[in-house]
This record gives C-alpha cells, structure tokens and sequence, in this order.
C-alpha cells in the first residue's frame, strides 16, 4: 500500500537574474521517508528548499505540501532549518523560542521550550542573549526550533554546520532517533556517510538539475564492483580489457576495482579469466559507498 | 489578532533601544513646552510675534502641545524604521515566515505596533497638556479643544505609516533612518516649486497641517487685512480623510512589495 504523501513537486524552476538555479525538480515524498538532498554548493539545495518553504517565488512548477497546496499554515506543520539559524540577536534561546512557538501555535509553550533546549544541551547556557553564543550553539537552537513543534515534517539544511565532531555526533544520533519515531525528514547535506546511514531516499542535484531521484537501495546497488588481484597485474589489465560489460575505475598497486553490468557476476569473471589464463589471487565484491557513487554522479 | 500582539511583544519586550528612544522622547515632549515657556517669559517680545494670548493657558495649550510635539514623532518613527529593518537584517522575516507567518500578517502586526505607538504617542502628548496646562492654566476649561488630541492621533499614525513603507523599501536601519527624514525637506523643496495647490495634497504637508503652527489661522487672517499673499490650508476634514487614505496606502503598498518580494 502507498504511504500518504507529504510533498509533491512538479517541474518546480527558479531563474535567477542571469542563472538558472534550479531546472525542473519532481519528486514526490511519502510519510515516513528521509529524503538526502545532494548537490555540491551552489547546485540549488538550499534555493529549492526555499520555495518549498515560502519565502522564494518559483519561476515556474507547482508544489504541494500535504495534499494541500501552498498555503501558510501549512509550514506550521513543519519545522525547518535553512541556512543560518536566525534569531533575535538581543533576546535569549528561550524568549527567541517563544516567538517561534507562538507563530506555530505549539501547546503547553513553555514545557515544550524547556524540553527542546534539554535536548540540545542549552538549557543553561541558552538564558544568554542569542548574540553571545558560538556558532554551535546558535545551530543547536536552530535544531531546537526545528523541533519545537513536534512536526510532523523536518527540513534540514546542513543541521551539522559548524558542530564540533562530538556535536555532529550527537547531531547524527538525534536525528536517527527522530527517522526512528517515523517522522518524514528531508535532509540536505554534505556528510555522505551521515546521509547513507539515515535516508532512505536519495535526491541528487547538479547545476539545478537533478540527477538522480530513488531509494537509497537501488542507487547503490545499481552497479556490481568487484576487487580482483593476480600475480601479474598487467596481464589481468589486459585480459579484463577483452571482455565487455566490464570496465576497470581504479587501479592501486595490489588490486584493482572494476565495475561490471548486471550479467556479469564474480564467478563468471572468475570463469573468463580462467580461460584466459589468469588464476585470480584474490576476488571480493566490493559495496561502493554513497560517497563514490555521488562522485561518480557528478562526473559523468 | 492577539497572536500577532503576542508576537510582537515576545520580539520587543527585551529590546533596550526602544526603551532608550522611548525615554528620549517622553522627556523632550514636556522639556521642550517648558524651554518655550521660559523662552517667552524672557522674551515677551517674541511671545507678542505670536499671541497676545497665554499659550500655556486652556485651550491654546492644546495647539501648542500637538504642534511642538510633532516634531518629536521623528523618534517614535524612528523605533518603526529600526523594528522592521531589524527584522530584515537578522533575517527574523524571513525566518517568520518559513515558520508559518503569512506576509499578510507580517504587514497587519506591524501595523498593529504603528497603532500601539500612535496611541501611546497621544496619550502621553495629551497627559503632558493636561498637566502642564492645569499648573500654568489660569482656567479650567480643559476640555475646549481638546479634539487636537485626535488630530495629533492621526497624524502619528501618517507618520508612523510613512515609516513603515520607507523600512519595506529601504531594508537597511541606517539609510532607511536617513532617507525618511531627508524626505521631509525634500518635500518641501518639491512642494514650493509645484503650484501651491498641489503641494496641499503631499503626505507630510497634509500630516503637518493636522497640527498646524498655533494661531495659524489668525495669522492668515491678519495677513489677509494686510492684503498679503495668504498660505491656506486645507479644510480639517478633508485633512483627516486624506491622511487615512495615505495610511491605508502605504499599508497596502508594504504588503504589495513584501508580496512580490524574494526574502
């Protein structure tokens, strides 16, 4: 059975003066799904997630949150973060989430405050006026109004920026925990391990275009590689070259990586080779990781 | 409605400027009646160019108060431009409305805090009257007159407005601060090179005339038995509808521009 859709988007363009920074974005999210936004800067995450949050016009297309078009209270059912984190600079971590409360209409304000504070450890240092903080802090209290609201949707611009590694730690596990409790989450970064381990969905988007639009599953797996090794490397270079459907991406002294189309598994290259004349030392398949394929997407 | 009045309070109860400003105003609008005062009492020779009348007497207090007090709404039209230019610099619009806030709302709270300030401007400028009138009055017909206080409402609210407008365009606290108040020279200038009748229609020749300079109009007057060339002025009422057309205006005109907009 389909989930519920959250979001649809259809042909959603924005021209800039003179760029065009996003051509053409579809994609459809369900609830429950964690979409990893990719792109490297300046490819158009942080502009698409704009228009999706109200504050850019498209220049063309159409989107709808919650089968519910474009209407303003519907962000009031999502907490989100793009970004800098912006706040009242004057006022503290709890009187800057006071307003935001009140905006999203959040019950019980004040223990919500508290409790979202506790959760990303400023509950004492946050009774500073909002200017004296670090940069870590100030996105620890973004992170917290993002959440203030127990929405039913998280946007996520970059939530690890400027996080220490043991914050971006915690940062990572807070937002596993909360994938966990089934929320849907969209998540633009550019920590790919952190986007392998919590998404489920994967976007990717180069010079506003987008370039890949699945489940994390099926983008990894979409090519088989294996590591081979011999005894004489040049001759397995050689004999590899003759026989299609396999392509060689890496070279090191001990092995290389190869990259094979779908017919073609570990014991028919085994097979081939024999044939050939080469005994294989060693032959593992090899997962590539989300890093390499988003690399790879960028390039081609 | 009473969320938005939550929401600007949250955002300004804890910002000081405001209170600075706020002092500096409450303390030049009765400090500049009593300099006035001890300036005629030293100088009765100008008193006379005015008035043979006490000015601090009932009811001429009330001209008197509404019209030297206008200047100082320059302040209190300065916190509207600092607010909402804040708002832009921090980015908190924009963050408002990634939040949920509709751009109409953001327009109807500051236009909200435009009200608040224009009645707490009235008030205080008539509580000020009333005092200073009751210690150096010689009667105590209070109450003559006392529709200017009205009059001076409005006018804070086409102040104020103007402000506003001037903060959505402009964007920056200092160059919005320095242009709106560049502008009312500028008027003028523009006004005495047009034909007078035009000029009458400007938006702060109309707001100024609400409180016209006191004896203003036996000024024009005497100059008519002297058969002088005679400034006039517009008819009250046709002031006061004019002045909440230009308030309704520049409201509208903030929301259209906030509208087209790319926060």
């Amino acid at each position: 059975m389909q989930q519920e859709i959250v979001l649809e988007v259809k042909n959603l363009v924005k021209n800039f003066k003179k760029v065009q920074a996003v051509k053409s974005i579809n994609l459809n999210l369900h609830k429950g799904e964690v979409l990893g936004l990719l792109g490297p800067n300046g490819s158009g995450k942080t502009t698409t997630l704009a228009m999706l949050l109200g504050i850019l016009h498209p220049t063309s297309g159409s989107f709808s949150w919650f089968n519910n078009g474009t209407k303003d209270e519907n962000r009031k059912r999502i907490g989100s973060l793009l970004e800098t984190p912006n706040f009242y600079p004057y006022l503290n971590a709890y009187d800057n989430l006071k307003v935001v409360g009140i905006i999203k209409n959040v019950a019980n304000l004040q223990e919500r405050i508290d409790s979202v504070l506790e959760l990303v450890d400023l509950k004492e240092r946050g009774k500073r006026p909002f200017r004296t903080y670090s940069l870590g802090m100030k996105q620890r209290l973004a992170v917290a109004s993002a959440l203030l609201s127990d929405p039913e949707v998280l946007v996520l611009d970059e939530p690890t920026n400027g996080l220490d590694p043991q914050g971006i730690a915690e940062m990572r596990q807070l937002i596993i925990d909360i994938a966990k409790e089934g929320k849907t989450i969209i998540l633009a970064s550019h920590i790919l391990a952190e986007v392998q381990v919590i998404c489920s969905h994967i976007v990717i988007l180069r010079e506003g275009e987008m370039v890949y639009n699945g489940s994390m599953n099926s983008l990894l797996n979409q090519e088989q590689a294996f590591r081979l090794s011999a005894t004489n490397m040049e001759q397995l270079e050689q004999a590899l070259h003759a026989i299609s459907g396999i392509s060689i991406t890496e070279r090191t002294e001990t092995d290389l990586l190869v990259t094979c189309s779908e017919k073609i598994d570990g014991s028919s290259i085994n097979k081939r080779l024999v044939e050939q004349g080469i005994y294989l030392s060693e032959l593992h398949a090899y997962q590539k990781n989300l890093e390499t394929i988003f690399l790879e997407k960028l390039t081609q | 409605m009473r969320e938005l009045i939550a929401i600007e309070y949250a955002k300004l109860k804890k910002f000081h400027a405001l209170k600075i400003i706020f002092a500096v105003y409450m303390l030049t609008v009765p400090g500049w009646m009593y300099f006035m005062n001890f300036f005629f009492q030293m100088e009765p020779g100008m008193k006379a160019l005015f008035t043979s009348d006490n000015p601090f007497d009932f009811p001429h207090i009330w001209s008197y108060i509404t019209y030297s007090a206008s200047f100082f709404n320059v302040l209190l039209a300065v916190i509207i431009v600092v607010v909402t230019t804040n708002d832009f610099q921090y980015k908190t619009m924009r963050q408002n409305i990634i939040d949920g806030m509709s751009k109409q709302k953001v327009i109807l709270s500051k236009f909200i805090l435009v009200f608040f300030l224009s009645t707490i401007a009235t008030l205080y400028t008539g509580l000020v009257g009333l005092v200073i009138g009751l210690i150096e009055s010689t009667s105590y017909d209070w109450y003559q007159n006392i529709h200017l206080i009205v009059l001076y409402f409005i006018q804070t609210l086409g102040y104020f407005s103007f402000a506003f407008l001037f903060a959505i365009i402009v964007k920056r606290p200092a160059i919005a601060i320095v242009s709106f108040i560049l502008y009312f020279p500028v008027e003028t200038i523009i006004g005495k090179i047009m034909n007078a009748d035009a000029y009458q229609v400007f938006p702060l020749k109309v707001f100024a005339d609400l409180t016209p300079i006191p004896f203003f109009k036996s000024i024009v007057v005497s100059m008519k038995d002297q058969g002088g060339k005679t400034p006039w002025i517009l008819d009250t009422n046709i002031q006061i509808i004019l002045s909440l057309i230009y308030v309704l205006l520049f409201f509208l005109l903030s929301y259209y521009l906030l509208k087209k907009k790319d926060l």
